[in-house]
């Protein structure tokens, strides 16, 4: 009776977590990675029911520990071939989904460089501040992929408003139909991805970077022309949105 | 067997070659926990959490009972050790882990290096006066 077992310690659970992050974060094999994991979590809930101190099963110092398992597990050297072009695919995807959205998607230059840039710088201050973030406690986590939700959203903005005033370096305008598929391609990709890495993050990512040019398509153009007004808005969603979803962690870990 | 261990820990202590004989004593370390754990697989089938709390019963005190699962799962990679899930009455399903014909070939080399590493050390404490 599955429903009458003790359930894991909040202390445990953590742990849990950041190891399978860890262990992610180091290229480690998903299968190695359960394996670990499952061995693991039915230990600390026997430890728990025996009445154990669960440092002894985790180590004193939790990072030691998780650097001690990830030594004994080989690199995934296969599963990183085809993970690296699926990401650069995702990178794409995420490029190209705002403008294909509001049926704008076009090719330039300037886009091609510098939002590829951007993107990368987005995605590496994202992986950090979750990774970094989620290893600490809680409020680490939520601190510092709020800090850095501010600033990608910032840098995009500024980017934004940027590449208005460049001269046009335009090569390809695509049509409705082109534009329509885009969109389709893009939400297949990033469903994929949300499977694949059973996270919701791919499903976010793009949320929050089409809430930029969807804002500035619905505002009224006194409000548009103003970018002061264009972020403190966007702020505010953000901020809205991290207190809903800092809430809802709360109410979880309450039930 | 378990003071000697101890004792090469802490030779490893002092000296400026510390870094080296600390990794040393790990890596040796690590050999002796393999064969006793599948020593220990040996006496029958045992799952994880057991297998545990009969190390530290034999004097194995100074190691993070977690770290015994990547462990298993090399193992269980090399063929030395075969595993199934059982129902359990206490939790969730566990893993109980049995030797393969390979993993007792493994025990008895084991045991053979061991004797000549005890025998070597033995002679060189007792022999050689120290």
């Amino acid at each position: 009776m599955k429903g009458e077992y003790k359930v894991l310690s909040q202390q445990s659970h953590q742990f849990l977590l950041e190891l399978r992050l860890y262990l992610v974060q180091r290229g480690k094999k998903d299968q190695d990675i359960n394996s670990i994991v499952e061995e693991l979590e039915t230990h600390l809930l026997q430890a728990e029911q025996n009445g154990d101190d669960v440092k002894e099963i985790i180590g004193k110092s939790r990072k030691h520990h998780m650097q001690h398992i990830s030594k004994e597990l080989p690199f995934d050297t296969k599963g990183m071939i085809t993970f690296l072009p699926a990401v650069v695919l995702l990178l794409i995807a995420y490029m190209s989904f705002p403008a294909a959205l509001l049926g704008h998607f076009s090719l330039s230059h300037n886009l091609l460089i510098f939002g590829s840039l951007l993107v990368i710088l987005s995605l590496a201050l994202f992986t950090f501040a979750f990774f970094k973030g989620v290893i600490k406690s809680s409020l680490w986590f939520i601190t510092l992929t709020f800090l850095s939700q501010i600033v990608t959203t910032s840098l995009w903005v500024a980017f934004y408003i940027w590449l208005r005033h460049q001269p046009d370096s335009t090569y390809f305008v695509a049509t409705p139909l082109q534009n329509v598929g885009i969109v389709i391609g893009c939400i297949i990709i990033f469903i994929a991805s949300a499977l694949y890495s059973k996270s919701w993050i791919s499903i976010i990512i793009p949320f929050v970077i089409s809430i930029i040019p969807i804002t500035e398509a619905v505002l009224p153009a006194r409000l548009n022309k103003d970018p002061l007004m264009v972020i403190s808005l966007l702020l505010l969603v953000v901020v809205g949105a991290y207190l809903l979803f800092y809430m809802l962690k709360k109410k979880e870990k309450h039930e | 067997m378990v003071f000697l261990i101890h004792t090469l820990v802490l030779q490893g202590t002092k000296g400026t070659r510390k870094a080296n004989r600390m990794a040393d004593a790990t890596q040796m370390l690590k050999g002796i926990l393999d064969g006793c754990i599948l020593a220990i697989i040996g006496e029958g089938e045992i799952y994880g959490y057991e297998l545990t709390q009969k190390l530290r019963e034999y004097g194995f005190q100074s190691f993070s009972e977690g770290t015994i699962y990547p462990l298993l799962l090399r193992m269980q990679k090399e063929g030395l050790v075969t595993s199934t899930l059982r129902a359990s009455t206490a939790g969730p399903k566990r893993k109980y882990y049995a030797l393969s014909r390979a993993g007792e070939r493994e025990v008895e080399a084991f045991k053979k290096r061991w004797s000549e590493v005890k025998q070597s050390v033995e002679k060189v404490l007792h022999e050689g006066g120290v």
